[in-house]
């Protein structure tokens, strides 16, 4: 690296809104870390698979853990903090990161989601991601009998 | 053919083209898998080819390589058109069903972040089909609580890696057999310590067939033959076994081990008392990858310890009493270990300071030594201490030390951080303050029973150990009570703090409470201390885990009711006989919905309202005593019945529990444990009514008296299930608690 400046990238969203970042921090997203070392780089890069308010706030995170003056507890604050929105968001921000191969927001994101989870009933889970019970009268109560109580 | 996607997308998917689906709803994650979506618009069958080179070669990055060729040939203009129509397909399913556009492998590694025994993984199993398949796949460990229901389960759950057996009595080779078929891949650990009727035959078929199997345990084996050991050296993988109290197997057995399991790195031997210097020489020399070896108990001399000072990893030694080991043999040997790191020697009584020198001469990195209950301990070693100054963690409970040896380690130890002086007699003032003024980095220190120490030692301790974590300091009883205000003042790094049978009062509580990392106070045998000092511990020690006020009899509601404010993570109480808590504490106790273990014996006041109340908050309640409760009847044994699935220990004795509250427990399948002496309202026939039908209970304790009216075939059947009598013969006793001041905490059985 010869510039003493920072280098940057800049990343499209899929509503073609583009965003400026240091490539440090970019590079914690292993997806974008492979195109620059592989020198595959077209300005701006395309992530047709985020829009622009969710790469808003991986942008956000990534920044922040980027930093190296901050503490570890710090950014743990700051994660407690982040992850406090609506479940929908959560999801599609699971689904950035698992696209770009960011393996820190994913585990937070991850951690937050089963947390939340945490002793939801059957008809809880079903109603709050709203999926169908595909389940027959007969099949549900096989399922059930199976003895979920038989074992830990 | 995207229209007609759009239009499933609407309902719950069944997708025919399951292929093409798949790439879409895992959101094409790569570039490539866009490539291929792209082709498949054309041509199905060679993108299924294509797909599957793609997945064989991944992991050499050729994705990479591909998705940046991709890129940069004629087809990315086609394809950002058709990833922005995959992505508007997507959005219009995610509108609908948010979640299911996460992949399997994102809903897996959800999954993976909710607690092993969580009810949540079995609601999530339930919700639909899909979720049921990736639950199946996803779990890992197996813990049955009945046998005889084994095989639905091991259809179910293809993938386990950890099967725990500790809630089965009786485990017989044809279940040992379905497991090795099922798991014959994936096995990695199984536990069978608290498991009987299984014969070498079930053993062999699980170390033959499950190739992965690296720990074994087989603890309590007590009918376990040599035809056992031979069966057990057929895993050929296995890296840690422990065979406590085996008592049959012997040196043949343990040869065929040592031949055959030759990457072992961790063997318990302890009470496997046909073993001699032979067999244990057997494993030194045959498996050279010993890490742990635990040989407490056996009758073996120091012939075995040539071999095993030799092996080139060992870094666990373990020779609690050991008779046949003693100076003279000792002194035959040469060099020890060097990668030595911890040595127990505890009740070794024919060996001196002269032979745990022949030991552990040359053992650079011995950080951990214990000498307790030994005769190892003499003024001669004093001089000798200047060997083992890298100790970080030295017990000399039981030992007769003077204050050279005191001076000794005080001088040459300074890198300790744990030492235990339990029960020593010749442990004074002197010796203590010379001690702490030296060990600066002392974070764990036990001076219990140590009768001649006065606050002049607190003074010393608490000047200069500042990062000190533990201080155990019971029956102290010369210590007065301004002591205990300097431990608050100057040590607020405790996390753990033993001051039962001391004279503390308020003021002390109050200087204590300012340690707000503590996780366990114990504070038993303390009249003088009341809710208002309670409080304040209360209020600041939001930590805290475990509590003892065993015979606190100051203590009433109001300070439990602060207790349980203010510590919500509170895991463990013991209010035995504090005669003045009633009720009101129970409720209040409720509110710590990580209670596990709940002591109230001898408390009078307490009633099954309050116990009702703790069953139906405290789900995870395991063990309870409630001893003497004269108040609790069957409707409190009908709230646990109903509520605490997770009990595993009860002690009922002298309630005046029924026939009908008895049969009423046997509804919790994890019960394992039960003492039911002097429970005036039981009869033969009630009693053995419930005996049928518990179904894991492992251990009963009766009077000797239930014994004739008890007929055999009921006996049988109990054995037959694995379950064990323990017959007593204590006389009724009409006080609460006649041997007062002793302090007698339960054990806990894992």
């Amino acid at each position: 690296m010869s510039s003493s400046e920072e280098r940057k990238l800049i990343l499209k969203s899929s509503d073609n809104e583009e965003f400026v970042v240091k490539e440090s921090s970019a590079v914690q997203c292993l997806t974008i870390k492979n195109l620059v070392e592989d020198r595959c780089v077209s300005d701006p890069i395309p992530l047709a698979n985020v829009d622009s308010k969710i790469l808003a706030l991986v942008i956000e995170f990534m920044e922040k853990h980027a930093e190296t003056t901050l503490s570890n507890s710090e950014k743990k604050e700051f994660d407690v903090e982040f992850v406090k929105k609506p479940f929908d968001d959560l999801l599609e921000l699971i689904l950035a990161a698992n696209y770009l191969d960011f393996r820190e927001l994913m585990d937070v994101l991850c951690n937050t989601c089963a947390k939340q989870m945490e002793n939801w009933s059957v008809e809880e889970v079903r109603e709050k991601f709203n999926i169908q019970n595909d389940y027959t009268v007969e099949e549900e109560k096989a399922a059930r009998a199976e003895n979920p109580w038989a074992f830990e | 053919m995207m229209r007609m996607l759009m239009r499933r997308s609407s309902k719950q998917l069944r997708p025919r083209n399951w292929f093409l689906f798949k790439q879409l709803e895992s959101g094409s994650q790569n570039l490539s898998v866009n490539g291929i979506t792209f082709f498949s618009f054309y041509f199905p069958q060679i993108v299924f080819l294509f797909h599957l080179i793609y997945t064989l070669v991944k992991d050499y990055c050729f994705c990479n390589f591909f998705s940046n060729f991709l890129s940069l040939t004629k087809f990315h203009c086609n394809l950002s058109v058709l990833m922005k129509k995959a992505h508007k397909t997507m959005q219009a399913m995610k509108l609908v069903n948010p979640f299911a556009s996460l992949s399997e492998e994102i809903k897996s590694t959800i999954l993976d972040c909710l607690d092993e025994d969580s009810e949540t993984k079995k609601s999530f199993s339930l919700v639909c089909k899909s979720f049921h398949s990736i639950e199946s796949h996803q779990r890992k460990t197996l813990k049955p609580l009945y046998i005889e229901l084994i095989s639905r389960i091991l259809t179910r759950y293809p993938l386990i890696h950890h099967v725990d057996l500790t809630y089965c009595p009786r485990v017989e080779d044809r279940v040992l057999w379905s497991i090795s078929n099922a798991y014959w891949s994936t096995l990695k650990s199984i536990n069978l310590s608290r498991s009987r009727f299984f014969t070498h035959m079930g053993l062999s078929s699980l170390a033959s067939k499950c190739w992965g199997l690296i720990e074994l345990d087989l603890s309590n084996a007590t009918e376990l033959t040599d035809a056992g050991a031979a069966a057990i050296a057929e895993a050929k993988n296995l890296e840690k076994l422990w065979m406590a109290r085996c008592k049959l197997v012997s040196d043949i057995g343990i040869g065929c081990i040592a031949v055959g399991c030759k990457k072992l790195k961790l063997i318990c031997l302890k009470w496997c008392v046909r073993l001699t210097d032979l067999g244990v020489g057997l494993i030194a020399t045959k498996c050279k990858d010993i890490q742990s070896l635990d040989l407490s108990y056996l009758l073996i001399t120091e012939k075995c310890l040539v071999p095993i000072l030799q092996l080139q990893y060992l870094k666990e030694l373990i020779l609690v009493e050991c008779p046949g080991i003693d100076d003279v043999g000792l002194g035959i040997l040469k060099e020890s270990c060097k990668s030595l790191e911890v040595l127990n020697i505890s009740k070794c009584h024919n060996m001196s300071n002269v032979g745990l020198f022949s030991l552990i001469n040359g053992a650079e990195r011995l950080s951990h030594l214990s000498l307790a209950y030994g005769s190892a301990v003499t003024d001669d070693f004093a001089k000798c201490w200047y060997k083992l100054s890298g100790l970080k963690s030295i017990k000399l409970d039981g030992c007769l030390v003077t204050f050279s040896t005191i001076k000794a380690i005080g001088d040459w130890c300074v890198s300790l951080k744990e030492l235990s002086l339990c029960k020593c007699p010749g442990v004074t003032d002197e010796g203590v303050s010379y001690i702490a003024q030296r060990l600066l980095q002392l974070q764990k220190l036990d001076i219990t029973c140590c009768h001649k120490i006065t606050c002049a030692s607190i003074d010393s301790i608490t000047n200069s150990c500042s990062s000190l974590t533990s201080l155990r300091m019971e029956a102290c009883c010369m210590v007065a009570q301004e002591a205990i205000v300097l431990i608050g003042q100057r040590c607020q790094s405790l996390k753990e703090l033993d001051i039962t049978d001391n004279e503390i009062d308020d003021e002390g509580l109050e200087s204590i409470s300012r340690c707000t990392k503590l996780l366990s106070l114990k504070m038993g045998v303390c009249p003088n201390i009341t809710d208002c000092g309670l409080s304040h511990v209360a209020m600041s020690c939001q930590k805290l885990i475990e509590l003892d006020l065993y015979r606190c009899i100051s203590i009433t509601d109001d300070g439990i009711a602060a207790v349980a404010n203010g510590c919500p993570a509170l895991e463990s109480i013991n209010m035995a006989h504090c005669d003045k808590v009633t009720d009101a504490s129970l409720l209040s106790l409720s509110q710590c919905l990580q209670l596990k273990v709940l002591e109230i014996r001898g408390c009078p006041c307490v009633s099954s309202v309050g116990l009702s109340a703790v069953a139906t908050n405290c789900k995870k309640l395991s063990i309870l005593d409630i001893k003497k409760c004269c108040n609790i009847d069957d409707t409190g044994m009908i709230s646990l019945a109903r509520y605490s699935q997770y009990l595993k220990q009860i002690n009922l004795s002298y309630c005046p529990v029924t026939d009908a509250g008895l049969v009423a427990l046997a509804s919790i399948s994890r019960l394992q444990n039960m003492t039911i002496l002097h429970v005036t309202g039981l009869t033969p026939n009630g009693v053995v009514a419930a005996l049928f039908a518990f179904r894991g209970l492992m251990k009963v304790k009766l009077h000797t008296s239930f014994k004739a009216s008890i007929p055999q075939s009921v006996h049988s059947v109990m054995e037959h299930r694995g379950c064990v009598f323990h017959w007593r013969n204590k006389a009724f006793q009409v006080e609460t608690d006649p041997n007062g001041w002793q302090i007698q905490l339960p054990r806990h059985d894992g």
